[in-house]
């Protein structure tokens, strides 16, 4: 007997992923659907302003790629308008997005999905000695993994366990039988958790040195970036590079060898293709090695198309075959059901609800994310989608980076198509990521050594805007996967504005062909869940892809606690209240 | 003795933004000796820890969803608010209480007061606060000016631009408004 689970139902608070799936006798899951209460509406708000100020409201959208959405847009307009910035430009924004990949995916692994492998509550029971030579199987010299490190973990672990205020490791599903770690490797990853935040604030204030602030960089501009100062003084690079290299160390002593414990006890998932979903993978490719202007730059991250997990072919990326279509989203295009391409994008709202069980109307529009389709196939964005199309691809460097992990890992390149290997793909870019922000670092040091302190390309806004309907696009590599800013401006204004982001290519709901988004089919790939109320496995995978839904809102969600004695009251204030 | 006002909020969308307005208004309006910090948190989420990590005091200025008239102010101290959050079952990105309680689990947590105003509309996308909203601005612009002046901070009115402008020169439009 077919049997329906929701996780995460829609609260008052907007901007929420609701995952429904059917599951069958065996309890595996046989049918799923993704739906988000996202609506932003950006447009309307950009819609009549001076293009070169896209940036800095696009950054509002959301909080974890804050960033993205400003260099992206940027990117968009400095497109439009013809502009190349210079190549210490380049370096910095390198360096600025270096910084939040190192932070994103060192957080997103320990602090948002971690507890989706690791049982806290059984790290009680390990023998801490035991513990620290476990530790010795993933690295010749793991992290703060002494017996008495871990000892004094555990002891603190014990105190919060039994204050009974667990705070996030709350009702977690300690016990699952999906959980696979011995008590002495959840004792490692619990230590490392706790380790995490200290080693994230490294990156976050890397991310400050050339962004100038934390969160909401603001020394990006159209035609270059305006942190001068920063760039001529050696002691911001020292600081900086002194940074990376404790975070280099984080990652390579705790993070990556975490990956290869999971890649141990998950291995089995790992080869049976658990979670792995579409099989199609998307990449507009990023970190330009080189000054060629507007998508001519060699890449980091080649761009490319990988179809049905085939590793001897790789599509050439072409924007223009970007489209989204909304058969099964909360909108109505006027004049058309086909699917759009950003340039012509709509957003008409039309809304219309949930059956009278309160689920998704899964056969008619079910929610506020669009489809977005490539080439006329459905494809998933992010880190495992970059390592698969930079292997593919033979980039050399991408190359050699997933054979040593998976090498390290005993695995073979199969084992990439799972939650497993999603999860692995964001630790081995963040290896690669953190290798390359040395030679940028270097490189911008010694370009500005030279006397090169060219930070901004000149342009004249009204010359080059004046009667005329210009286009661009931002294509970039968020942490979470590909991101596309489409602008059109007419007379120095936005006349259209379409952000398609990286969780709309994974959320999506079905297309017009009724073809699965990829968390949806990520869902349908193999998975059992272990214990029905308890749905531990769905949660693993759809954390996989990093899901950055729910940005839209930050208000503090007290989860109905009674707090009327804290009301202010206006009179006794002596200011004037209704 | 450090001490951060940390406005949080999607500017965005109307209420929402009220926390990042309440921040810019007093960078406007305000002179502090000693001097303090005025963040504007935005929609910083995770990125917003290094604040409950790094200063002794949090004046955190953000909407509240509590059951009450939209504009009512709420001073709540962040013990109060402490275990409320929790592994998430949902999807979504950490939220504020996440981070305290996080902050707490790394050892380092400031004292934290939230002044939380309940929102009338958090979901239109538009820049600018609703009426009912606008009235209590100044009473929650007061309530952090007490929160600073208790801890010793002399707080200096030098301007009188209302909060239309601050908004509107922060970032180009408030409600019907626009710059250009």
């Amino acid at each position: 007997m077919a049997k329906h689970l929701v996780v995460d139902p829609i609260t008052r608070i907007e901007g929420h992923l609701r995952i429904e799936v059917v599951i069958d006798e065996n309890n595996k899951i046989v049918d799923a659907y993704s739906s988000s209460t996202m609506w932003r509406g950006i447009e309307t708000i950009l819609k009549g302003r001076d293009a070169r100020d896209c940036g800095l409201i696009a950054m509002r959208i959301c909080g974890v790629c804050t960033g993205a959405h400003y260099w992206t847009s940027i990117k968009a307009v400095e497109h439009a308008l013809g502009i190349t910035p210079p190549k210490n430009a380049r370096l910095v924004r390198n360096l600025i997005a270096g910084s939040l990949y190192l932070h994103d995916h060192v957080v997103h692994f320990y602090h948002l999905h971690a507890l989706d492998w690791v049982d806290i509550v059984s790290a009680l029971k390990a023998d801490p000695y035991k513990a620290s030579k476990v530790a010795g199987n993933y690295s010749d010299n793991p992290w703060n993994s002494s017996p008495t490190h871990l000892k004094a973990v555990q002891e603190r672990l014990k105190r919060f366990v039994e204050s009974g205020r667990l705070g996030p490791f709350a009702n977690a599903y300690w016990g699952n039988k999906s959980y696979k770690f011995s008590p002495e490797q959840n004792l490692i990853a619990t230590s490392h958790y706790l380790d995490a935040l200290e080693a994230q604030r490294w990156m976050a204030q890397m991310m400050a040195i050339y962004g100038g602030k934390n969160p909401h960089p603001q020394s990006i501009v159209v035609g270059g970036v305006t942190c001068v100062q920063d760039i001529k003084n050696p002691a911001r690079a020292a600081l900086f590079k002194e940074l990376l290299l404790k975070s280099r160390d984080f990652v390579l002593r705790a993070y990556i060898p975490d990956i290869l414990m999971a890649a141990e006890a998950y291995k089995d998932e790992g080869l049976n293709g658990v979670g792995a979903g579409l099989g199609n993978y998307l990449v507009y490719g990023d970190f330009p090695l080189d000054d060629n202007p507007h998508y001519k730059a060699k890449l980091l991250f080649s761009p490319g198309v990988v179809v049905n997990k085939d590793l001897t072919k790789v599509y050439p990326f072409d924007q223009s075959k970007v489209t989204e279509d909304v058969t099964h989203s909360w909108y109505r295009y006027e004049g058309t059901d086909r699917p759009l391409h950003p340039f012509d994008g709509q957003t008409n709202p039309n809304y219309t609800g949930f059956d009278e069980n309160g689920l998704l109307k899964t056969k008619e529009k079910y929610s506020w994310i669009k489809s977005p389709i490539y080439d006329d196939i459905r494809v998933e964005v992010g880190p495992l989608a970059r390592m698969i199309v930079g292997y593919a691809s033979g980039n050399e460097r991408i190359k050699s980076y997933v054979d040593k992990a998976l090498k390290a890992a005993g695995l073979p390149a199969s084992a990439l198509f799972s939650t497993l290997g999603r999860t692995a793909a964001r630790a081995i870019e963040t290896w690669l990521v953190s290798d390359m922000m040395i030679e940028w670092i270097d490189d911008l040091a010694s370009n500005a050594a030279k006397g090169d302190l060219s930070t901004w390309t000149k342009f004249n806004y009204e010359e080059l805007t004046k009667g005329k309907e210009l286009k661009g696009y931002g294509l970039s590599e968020a942490p979470r996967g590909a991101l596309g800013h489409w602008v059109r401006i007419v007379d120095g204004k936005v006349a259209n504005y379409q952000a398609v982001v990286p969780s709309t290519w994974n959320a999506g709901p079905r297309d017009y062909k009724g073809r699965m988004g990829a968390y949806e089919s990520s869902l349908v790939s193999n998975t059992v869940v272990a214990d029905p109320d308890q749905p531990l496995e769905i949660l693993r995978t759809v954390h996989s892809f990093d899901p950055c839904i729910a940005c839209a809102v930050h208000i503090v969600d007290t989860k109905g606690r009674e707090l009327g004695e804290f009301r202010l009251d206006p009179s006794s204030g002596g200011m004037c209240y209704v | 003795m450090k001490i951060v006002v940390l406005g949080v909020g999607n500017v965005l969308f109307k209420d929402e933004g009220f926390g990042v307005f309440v921040v810019k208004y007093l960078e406007k309006n305000y002179r502090f000796k000693p001097v303090i910090n005025l963040v504007d948190g935005g929609t910083g989420g995770f990125k917003l820890i290094e604040y409950f990590q790094d200063y002794d005091y949090v004046i955190l200025v953000d909407t509240i969803s509590v059951k009450d008239k939209a504009g009512t102010v709420y001073r709540v101290e962040g013990e109060k608010l402490a275990g409320i959050s929790s592994y998430h079952q949902t999807a979504h990105e950490v939220e504020i209480l996440q981070i305290i309680d996080l902050a707490a689990l790394s050892g380092k947590s400031a004292k934290t007061i939230v002044i939380g105003i309940v929102p009338e509309d958090i979901n239109s996308s538009q820049i600018g606060l609703t009426e009912q909203l606008e009235k209590s601005f100044p009473f929650a612009v007061n309530q952090v000016i007490n929160e600073l002046t208790n801890l010793g901070v002399n707080c200096e009115k030098i301007n009188e631009i209302p909060l239309k402008e601050v908004v509107l020169d922060f970032i180009g439009s408030y409600n019907d408004t626009r710059r250009y």
